[in-house]
């Protein structure tokens, strides 16, 4: 392909975007077939129209039959004629008058002057010798042996996202033809599923303990029969139950699963408050190489993301103590690939394996509030403390987790513990069996978790400022140690026992006030004479 | 102007405007004021041209037709104009060489045609992403704006 005509296909694609005449052929094409269409059938199917309308509008040109003709910079044209721009959003216009254009590159040529439907007037060179709009327009005919089919398939995968993102929106804003699992069809052909249908799907999915279901097998047990018309009737069995607030879609991209709502767990339709949390917005922590190095090591779930979006293959990551304690697993850009994601569903449905016993426990991606829940029993079972190494790794199966706790045999150990005295939280050294692998910096034991969260609860009540709570959590972490400093990490991790924060703008605190003092390496002193700007 | 008078000002265009209203360079606002127009069109000039339109005694009035490489569109430009878009500003140094933030966002629109931006799609192309604050804040300052203004609704031609 040319230069030019590269040049004209991108300007074609980006001008790109569907018309009434787009939206009715869609319609008759999936109303012949009868059956819903995929998203590369509906792009593809557009993409041939709009071409062989391209095609059709040349020619007229090149007939000059009269009509609206389009613009091309190498003709010639008188006024009165009517002229397109598809390059201008398809505005049209008619030529009021021709004059001499001048300059030294372009050589001899005219200007026309065009009152065009937007009531301004516009002036646009003709029988210009040399201009890309002149070529062969997306050089349909230019492409040897290249059919229109061909052409769009082409257009697909050189250019396909673009188009694509064009299309789905255009169609939405649209709403006549409704989308459902990446699957387009008219929303008044769909068949009915009325009402004595859905409280059967309701009764059928509360005798299958809530469900997951795939269509087909509600189908099925509803005795529906659709031989002829099977894919039409389970999307519109699917676009039913999507407006029925009774039932919730919860499959992974590519399957459509079905559960019901009110039999869902309490924690994954209201969230718990301990893992709430706003992102760090990028940049606004200005904080050292350092620390910042020491942020990204963490992965935070609310952090900014970071390159390990994209990883592959298993993930070791240290469970934090609000994780720990909701039964939760964090979903962040570093374990993103391990979990099922869905392009609507806000909850999917997965199954946790655990890598040592090879039980199978049921479990949930919230996505939007970046957890996964249902991890409680094996915390339980391996007695899991916040700290602890565990290992994810993906499964075969889409929407199947394999959670690895890297056990070890147990030996009592000095460990920073948490407790609630006098409704503050205090942290002390305490002797405990662990029979786990776990972070050093990291590892939290709680001696009474209930007054622990009521102190949580009480701050966060409170709305108690960041500044205080590190400030009382590095009082009490300064005195553990014969030299007087806090790890970056541990503190990070023990202020998430009084409040959910990602470690920026703990680490931020560190930088800001004049009583923290670096150490060396990650470590940081306290210095409470220049605590000036506090009062307890 | 003075201090409160030109706080109005910025006050006043920034009422109008919005982080998503499109910008340009207004030309009809530079009619007004010609000689400062010549002065400050010559200080985006290539060094060959900067010597070439010294040594000539006035500008040449002639206006020329530039056309516009995508659409067709044709825009009568003064010869100065013209040098500038059709010559200066194909270098690549045109929008590299340092500059204050008004000259860069001034040459940003001579090179493309006087195509409409927003200040976020300004921050963009000229590298200053995060930045849109002050972009938007230089542009509602009408004593620094050097003709960069919203773009009126109707206006149909760039120039």
């Amino acid at each position: 392909m040319k230069k030019t005509q590269k040049r004209v296909v991108a300007d074609w694609v980006e001008s790109f975007c569907l018309h009434p005449d787009d939206y009715d052929h869609l319609a008759d094409r999936l109303l012949e077939s009868s059956t819903p269409w995929s998203n590369e059938e509906v792009a593809l199917s557009l993409l041939i129209f709009k071409l062989m309308q391209e095609e059709r509008s040349q020619g007229k040109t090149q007939r000059g039959n009269g009509n609206v003709e389009i613009y091309r910079p190498d003709k010639g044209y008188e006024p009165g004629q009517a002229l397109r721009f598809p390059v201008l959003e398809d505005i049209e216009g008619k030529v009021i008058s021709v004059r001499k254009g001048f300059n030294w590159t372009d050589g001899e040529f005219r200007v026309i002057v065009v009152s065009c439907d937007d009531n301004c007037t516009r002036e646009f060179a003709s029988m210009l010798p040399k201009h890309a709009l002149s070529t062969d327009d997306l050089g349909l005919s230019g492409i040897e042996g290249q059919t229109v089919d061909e052409f769009a398939r082409f257009l697909l995968r050189e250019h396909g996202t673009h188009l694509w993102g064009q299309i789905k929106k255009d169609l939405i804003s649209r709403g006549e033809i409704v989308c459902l699992a990446g699957y387009w069809f008219p929303r008044d052909l769909l068949v009915e599923i009325s009402s004595g249908h859905l409280n059967l799907v309701e009764a059928i999915l509360d005798v299958s303990a809530g469900g997951p279901l795939t269509p087909e097998e509600i189908l099925q047990q509803l005795g529906v029969r659709a031989d002829g018309d099977r894919q039409l009737m389970i999307f519109s069995l699917n676009y039913a139950l999507q407006q029925d607030q009774r039932f919730d879609e919860v499959g992974p991209s590519g399957s459509v699963l079905w559960f019901l709502r009110s039999m869902e767990p309490t924690e994954i339709i209201f969230p718990p408050e301990r893992l709430r949390c706003q992102p760090v917005v990028p940049d606004v922590h200005l904080l050292s190489p350092d620390l910042e190095q020491l942020a990204l090591h963490l992965h935070d779930e609310f952090s900014p993301e970071n390159e390990s979006y994209g990883a592959e293959g298993p993930v070791e990551m240290v469970l934090s103590y609000p994780h720990r304690c909701t039964g939760t697993l964090p979903l962040g850009a570093n374990t993103a690939h391990i979990f099922p994601e869905a392009q609507i569903s806000p909850r999917i449905k997965i199954t946790i394996r655990d890598a040592l016993s090879g039980d199978q426990l049921p479990g949930w991606v919230v996505q939007h509030e970046r957890f996964v829940s249902g991890l409680g029993p094996l915390y339980e079972k391996y007695e899991v403390p916040a700290g602890a190494r565990i290992t994810l790794l993906p499964c075969a199966a889409s929407s199947e987790v394999l959670v690895q706790i890297d056990l070890r045999k147990s030996v009592r150990e000095w460990v920073l513990t948490a407790s609630a005295v006098d409704d503050k939280l205090r942290f002390r050294m305490s002797k405990r069996l662990v029979g786990v692998h776990y972070a050093e910096e990291q590892i939290i034991a709680v001696d009474d978790v209930e007054d622990v969260e009521a102190v949580w609860e009480r701050l966060h009540k409170n709305r108690v400022a960041l500044e205080h709570t590190v400030l009382e959590v590095f009082r009490e972490l300064v005195q553990l140690t014969p030299q007087g400093a806090v790890h970056a990490k541990t503190l990070y991790s023990a202020v998430n026992v009084a409040r959910r924060t990602p470690p920026e703008p703990v680490f931020g605190e560190l930088l800001k006030r004049s009583y923290y003092r670096h150490v060396g390496e990650a470590y940081w002193t306290h210095d409470s004479d220049s605590e000036d700007r506090y009062t307890d | 102007m003075t201090e409160a008078s030109s706080i109005t000002s910025v006050l006043s265009t920034a009422l109008r405007m919005k982080m998503d209203t499109p910008f340009h360079i207004d030309f009809d606002w530079w009619e007004h004021q010609r000689r400062e127009y010549v002065f400050y069109m010559r200080s985006h000039l290539c060094e060959e041209h900067q010597y070439k339109f010294v040594s000539e005694e006035d500008d040449d009035d002639q206006m020329l037709d530039w056309v516009d490489s995508r659409t067709g569109q044709v825009c009568r430009l003064d010869y100065l104009h013209y040098t500038l878009r059709t010559h200066c500003a194909i270098h690549p140094e045109f929008l590299t060489k340092r500059a204050s933030l008004v000259d860069v966002i001034f040459r940003l629109f001579i090179a493309n045609g006087n195509q409409p931006l927003t200040v976020t799609e300004l921050a963009l192309r000229i590298g200053r992403e995060g930045q849109e604050k002050t972009i938007f804040r230089t542009l509602a300052d009408e004593s620094l704006s050097k003709g960069l203004r919203p773009v009126q609704s109707g206006s149909g031609t760039n120039v």
